[in-house]
């Protein structure tokens, strides 16, 4: 069963040659004809499918288009043109800080982003000390999170994303906080989704990681497809251009 | 039904940390909500009613009470409008309904709302007795409500593309707050003018909460109806435009 069907996806993004972002400049640029802007393409034609319980590692240089594609994928943008069909539920872990508010403590970043990935009031009172105790931060829940190492918002953050239980996990370069603790908590709910016949999406510059997880993996070049292929024949293609 | 309770969940949760966050770290806190119209209220009073001596049965409940409604709308549409700018590190890494973000800057103005609106009704008990039409009472505050949200969905996605749409909406509410009758009555508006009273919402929703709360009358049936039907367009057209034009102009954040 495919869990995920990306049917020609294009990304353009329209980059304008002089930035304008007030009225003002918006009508002179019209008036003297100068509102030219170039297309981006972040994605060209992208098409591929992802299988139940597949763990997908995609990876490209900076640019080549990983996390447009994860965004298109979570519904946070939408495509320029083609199609994404996504069957489950997804839950995105797309930037290590997870966009928490620094201003508010632990416990309400909790309830603001469980409410936002679906979780009701009920079930997250009923775990909240399940999701301070993975991310180890039980003794921080009343700390403003300003005040949190980017280790511990990129535990918190994880742990409140898995209480959703979902059946597709999108992440990118979540190992680059360099947490000493955090990467073994990540192997292991991979290793628990695994064989829970989970899908994950993963990508990342880390190649050793991507080969240690992912059977398949996803070149993009320049926002193309360059390979989707076992994961070994990838990374020598990457390594070899 | 889940998608519903997902959302009710959502936009009760978030509005209730933006108004916590609103006035995080003042010295006051929540009770700015409650300082804000009054210190406004009595500004006015004093420039109205003791310097140009403007006489007018209950003059300052008339006036609080028109400056609570006002405040309402002012601060909701401007709340919306800026709203996907503050919550963007959200809507940079989760899927969010865009109406939801505005239907929260909704949720938390009508939190202040009702608490003024609450005061509001402890101070008027001292002089007037606090019995009123409830079925209109709620019905006005209602069309109010849809009128602020039709307004927000216009204007929002325009700043979201130009931010100057904010100092222009800034220069469009002063306009609106004078020609609207909050520091006068309607009586106050030559015959002449009179059209600009009909043709404004929240003219007509300020007069007929007087009517009903400060004069115990019932209010022109007939204007209620027409600013019913105006509001009704607004929203249309503020829901139209909204669904259009914000996941296009969301990029451009």
């Amino acid at each position: 069963m495919n869990v995920i069907e990306v049917e020609k996806l294009t990304k353009i993004f329209k980059i304008p040659h002089e930035k304008k972002s007030t009225l003002f400049e918006y009508i002179i640029g019209f008036l003297v004809e100068s509102n030219s802007y170039e297309n981006l393409y972040a994605l060209n034609n992208v098409s591929f499918k992802v299988k139940k319980g597949e763990f997908i590692g995609i990876i490209g240089k900076n640019g080549s288009g990983k996390t447009t594609l994860l965004k298109i994928i979570a519904g946070i943008i939408k495509p320029t043109s083609g199609k994404v069909k996504v069957n489950g539920s997804v839950a995105p872990f797309l930037s290590l800080n997870f966009g928490f508010h620094g201003e508010l403590t632990a416990k309400e970043n909790i309830y603001l982003y469980g409410s936002l990935l679906g979780l009701s009031k009920e079930k997250i009172k009923q775990n909240i000390e399940k999701i301070l105790s993975f991310a180890e931060v039980e003794k921080f829940q009343d700390t403003k999170l300003k005040n949190f190492s980017s280790g511990m918002v990129a535990r918190l953050a994880f742990s409140v994303m898995i209480q959703t239980n979902p059946d597709i996990l999108l992440l990118d370069e979540i190992f680059a906080v360099g947490d000493k603790d955090f990467v073994p908590k990540c192997l292991e709910v991979f290793k628990k989704y695994k064989k829970e016949q989970k899908t994950i999406l993963f990508a990342s510059h880390d190649l050793e990681m991507v080969q240690s997880f992912c059977e398949k993996t996803l070149l993009l070049e320049n926002g193309k497809i360059r390979a989707f292929d076992q994961t070994k024949k990838v990374i020598d293609i990457y390594l070899n251009s | 039904m889940k998608k519903l309770s997902y959302h009710l969940n959502l936009i009760r949760t978030l509005s209730l940390i933006d108004f916590k966050l609103k006035y995080y770290g003042t010295f006051l806190g929540i009770l700015w909500s409650l300082l804000k119209p009054f210190l406004m209220f009595l500004t006015l009073y004093i420039i109205f009613s003791k310097i140009l001596q403007l006489k007018a049965q209950h003059y300052a409940y008339q006036l609080l009470l028109g400056i609570i409604i006002w405040n309402f709308f002012a601060d909701f549409t401007k709340e919306a409008m800026k709203s996907f700018k503050s919550k963007y590190p959200i809507l940079n890494n989760i899927k969010v309904n865009p109406l939801d973000i505005i239907l929260v800057a909704l949720g938390h103005s009508l939190l202040s709302l009702i608490i003024n609106l609450g005061i509001f009704f402890i101070i008027l008990n001292f002089e007037l007795p606090i019995s009123f039409n409830l079925k209109y009472f709620l019905l006005i505050l209602l069309s109010l409500i849809f009128f602020s949200l039709g307004v927000s969905l216009i204007i929002t996605p325009f700043y979201l593309r130009f931010s100057d749409v904010e100092h222009i909406w800034d220069v469009i509410l002063q306009l609106l707050f004078w020609a609207t009758p909050i520091t006068y009555g309607v009586s106050f508006i030559p015959q002449k003018y009179l059209f600009l009273h009909l043709l404004n919402p929240l003219s007509i929703t300020i007069n007929s909460l007087r009517s009903i709360i400060i004069f115990k009358e019932l209010p022109i049936i007939r204007e209620i109806l027409f600013s019913f039907g105006l509001t009704f367009c607004t929203f249309i057209v503020g829901f139209l435009i909204f669904q259009k034009l914000t996941p296009k102009f969301l990029e451009y954040l």
